[in-house]
C-alpha cells in the first residue's frame, strides 16, 4: 500500500506538502485544501472551451495574422 | 526635505513632450526638473507612498549630464532630461530591487535592466523607486494612495507608478503588467498606461511574477509621452530570449493621423458584465466620440473572453510558484497569506491544469484573432476595467445583489490581453459621480502599437479628459508653497 492510503484528504494535503518541501507552520494543510478545491474546480470550467486537439503555443504569433510592420498577408487590404 | 515646487510650474513640465519643449527651449533645465521631481515625491511621501527609493545624488548627476548634452547641441531624443521613475521589481544599478517583500535583501543591484539601460541611455533622468504590491501580485499596492481619493486604492501590482504619474511628480514611470499591472493603475489613477505586445519591451533584469504573461511598459501622462516612452524601450536583447527583433517603428510619427477610416471593434458581453452603471456611460460615450471623429465602429462578441480569468490563474499560479519556490520553501512566513496561498497551489496543482490553461490561453487568443480578421479590425474598444478605485479596505464589489473580488473584477478585463499578447493602450475616458478616474482600453493586433497609440491620441485629443489633476498634485505643493 502507498503511504497515505486510508487517510483523510487534509492528511493527504499535508503529506504531498511535505514532500514538496511546505511543511510549516504557516501553510496551514486544511486551507491549502480548501484552496487547491476551489483552484481546481475553477480549472474545470476551462473543459467546455477545449477539444482533445486543442493546442499550446501560446506566444508564437499567427504570421498571417495583419501586424504593424507590414508582415503577413493582410485581409483589411 | 523642502519642497521646491518652482519648476513643477513650468507649463506642461508634466507631460513628456511638454518637457522635452521646455528644455529646448531654455526655460527649464533638467537639474531644475529633477529638483522638482525629488521634491514633490518627497513632499508627497506622506499621503502617496508612490517611492520606495530615491536617487538625489544619481538623478542630479545624470541631469547635469543631460543639460550639458542639450548645451552642446546634442539631441538623444524626447526623453533627453526628464525625470522618470522605475518600478521597484526592476534592477537599477546601486539601488536595491525589493518587490515589495521583506524577504528581499536591501543589496543594491549591481547592474541596470536592460530597458533602465535603454533610459539612460536615452538620457531620461532617474529619479527613484516606486512602490509596487508584494512581488508584483495584487491590485492594492498597499500603502500606496490614489491621488483622487486618498483613502481608495491607486490598484497594482504597478501602483506606485501610477500614483506618482497622476501626481504630477514624474511624466513617466516604468510597470509590470502580469494581468493588467500597468493598465489597472493607469485606469484607476487617470493616467496612460502602454502593455505593448508580448517581447516588444526586454525583461531583462526584472523579476518575474509569469513568465509566459510579464510584460513591462510605461504609464505617462499623455498618449504621446506613451509613445515617445516606447521608442526607447522597445527592441531587441540577447539578454532576453523572447525579446522581439522586429523593427521598432517611429511610434509618435501616426499620432495625428486621427482615425478617419480605421474599423475598431466595440466589445460587449463576457468579460465585460458586470460593470458600474458609469462605466458603461463612459464606455459608450468614447466609442461615440470615436465614430463620430470618422472610425468604423463594429460591435463585436467573444465569449471565449469569459474563461479568461481560469486561464490566468491557472498559468500565474504554477509559473510564479516556479520563480518563487525556494523564497516558498525558506521564508513562507515573508509572504503575504494570500499570495503563498496561490504560490502553494501552484506548487501542488498537477501539471495537467498547468497544460488545460495553455491549451486555453490558445483558444482564447485565436477567438481574438478571429474576431480582428473576420471583422477587418484595426482595434478593439473596452473599457479598461469594469469599476473605478476600490476604497483600500474593501475586498469585494458590489454589483446590485452580487459580489465579485475586487482583484478579480479588475483583472478579468485586462488578463485576456496578458493571455493574447495583443498590445492594449489604457486612456482617461472620463469620471464617475464621485470624481474617480474611467479608463478606456484600446486593443490592436501583435506589434501594432501604432495603431492602438493613434486610436489613443485621437480619443485624448477630444475626450481632454487628461487635462484634469487630482486634487493630490506636484502643483499643489506650489500652490501651497
Amino acid at each position: 500500500m502507498s503511504k497515505g492510503s486510508g487517510l483523510d484528504p487534509v492528511a493527504l494535503v499535508a503529506i504531498r506538502m511535505e514532500g514538496l518541501g511546505l511543511d510549516c507552520e504557516v501553510i496551514d494543510p486544511a486551507a491549502t485544501r480548501a484552496d487547491l478545491t476551489d483552484r481546481i474546480a475553477q480549472s474545470a470550467t476551462l473543459d467546455g472551451l477545449l477539444s482533445p486537439s486543442s493546442g499550446l503555443d501560446p506566444t508564437a504569433f499567427d504570421p498571417s495574422w495583419p501586424t504593424g510592420d507590414g508582415a503577413g498577408d493582410d485581409p483589411r487590404a | 526635505m523642502t519642497a521646491t515646487p518652482e519648476a513643477t510650474t513650468i507649463p506642461g513640465a508634466a507631460t513628456i513632450p511638454g518637457a522635452a519643449a521646455a528644455l529646448r527651449s531654455g526655460r527649464t533645465t533638467s537639474r531644475e526638473l529633477a529638483e522638482a521631481s525629488l521634491a514633490a515625491a518627497t513632499a508627497l511621501d506622506g499621503e502617496l507612498a508612490a517611492f520606495v527609493a530615491l536617487d538625489p545624488d544619481g538623478a542630479l548627476e545624470a541631469a547635469d549630464a543631460a543639460d550639458e548634452a542639450i548645451e552642446a547641441g546634442r539631441d538623444l531624443g524626447p526623453l533627453m532630461g526628464v525625470p522618470v521613475a522605475i518600478k521597484d521589481i526592476v534592477d537599477v544599478a546601486g539601488l536595491p530591487t525589493r518587490c515589495g517583500s521583506p524577504a528581499y535583501p536591501a543589496t543594491p543591484a549591481a547592474t541596470d535592466a536592460t530597458l533602465v539601460r535603454r533610459l539612460r541611455q536615452s538620457g531620461a533622468v532617474i529619479v527613484g523607486k516606486t512602490t509596487t504590491h508584494e512581488l508584483a501580485c495584487g491590485v492594492y499596492s498597499p500603502p500606496v494612495s490614489n491621488p483622487w481619493d486618498l483613502g481608495r486604492i491607486p490598484g497594482g501590482s504597478s501602483g506606485g507608478s501610477g500614483a506618482a504619474v497622476a501626481a504630477g511628480i514624474v511624466p513617466m514611470a516604468i510597470g509590470s503588467d502580469t494581468g493588467g499591472s500597468i493598465r489597472i493603475p493607469a485606469s484607476l489613477c487617470g493616467t496612460v498606461g502602454l502593455k505593448a505586445t508580448y517581447g516588444r519591451v526586454s525583461r531583462a533584469g526584472v523579476a518575474a511574477l509569469a513568465w509566459s504573461l510579464d510584460h513591462l511598459g510605461p504609464l505617462t501622462a499623455t498618449v504621446a509621452g506613451s509613445a515617445a516612452a516606447l521608442e526607447v524601450l522597445a527592441g531587441p536583447d540577447p539578454l532576453d530570449p523572447s525579446a522581439s527583433a522586429r523593427p521598432v517603428p517611429q511610434y509618435s510619427r501616426s499620432l495625428d493621423r486621427g482615425v478617419d477610416g480605421l474599423r475598431i471593434g466595440v466589445l460587449s458581453g463576457a468579460p465585460l458584465e458586470p460593470m458600474q452603471p458609469d462605466v458603461a456611460e463612459a464606455f459608450a460615450g468614447a466609442a461615440d466620440l470615436l465614430g463620430r471623429q470618422g472610425a468604423a465602429m463594429v460591435g463585436v462578441e467573444v465569449p471565449e473572453l469569459e474563461h479568461g480569468l481560469a486561464a490566468e490563474f491557472g498559468i500565474v499560479a504554477p509559473e510564479a510558484a516556479a520563480y518563487h519556490r525556494e523564497l516558498l520553501r525558506s521564508r513562507p512566513d515573508q509572504i503575504d497569506p494570500g499570495i503563498r496561498a496561490l504560490l502553494v497551489a501552484g506548487l501542488m496543482m498537477e501539471p495537467e491544469h498547468y497544460f488545460k490553461a495553455l491549451q486555453a490561453r490558445r483558444a482564447i487568443a485565436d477567438a481574438l484573432r478571429s474576431v480582428f480578421v473576420h471583422n477587418r479590425l484595426d482595434a478593439l474598444l473596452t473599457p479598461t476595467l469594469p469599476a473605478t478605485a476600490a476604497p483600500k479596505d474593501a475586498e469585494d464589489f458590489w454589483f446590485g445583489d452580487s459580489a465579485e473580488p475586487v482583484t478579480l473584477a479588475y483583472v478579468r478585463t485586462t488578463g485576456p490581453f496578458n493571455l493574447s499578447g495583443l498590445p492594449a493602450l489604457s486612456v482617461p475616458a472620463g469620471f464617475d459621480r464621485d470624481g474617480l478616474p474611467i479608463g478606456l482600453q484600446i486593443a490592436a493586433p501583435p506589434f501594432d502599437e501604432e495603431t492602438a497609440l493613434r486610436v489613443g491620441a485621437s480619443f485624448e485629443s477630444t475626450a481632454a479628459v487628461s487635462e484634469r489633476r487630482p486634487p493630490t498634485h506636484a502643483a499643489g505643493i506650489a500652490a501651497d508653497g
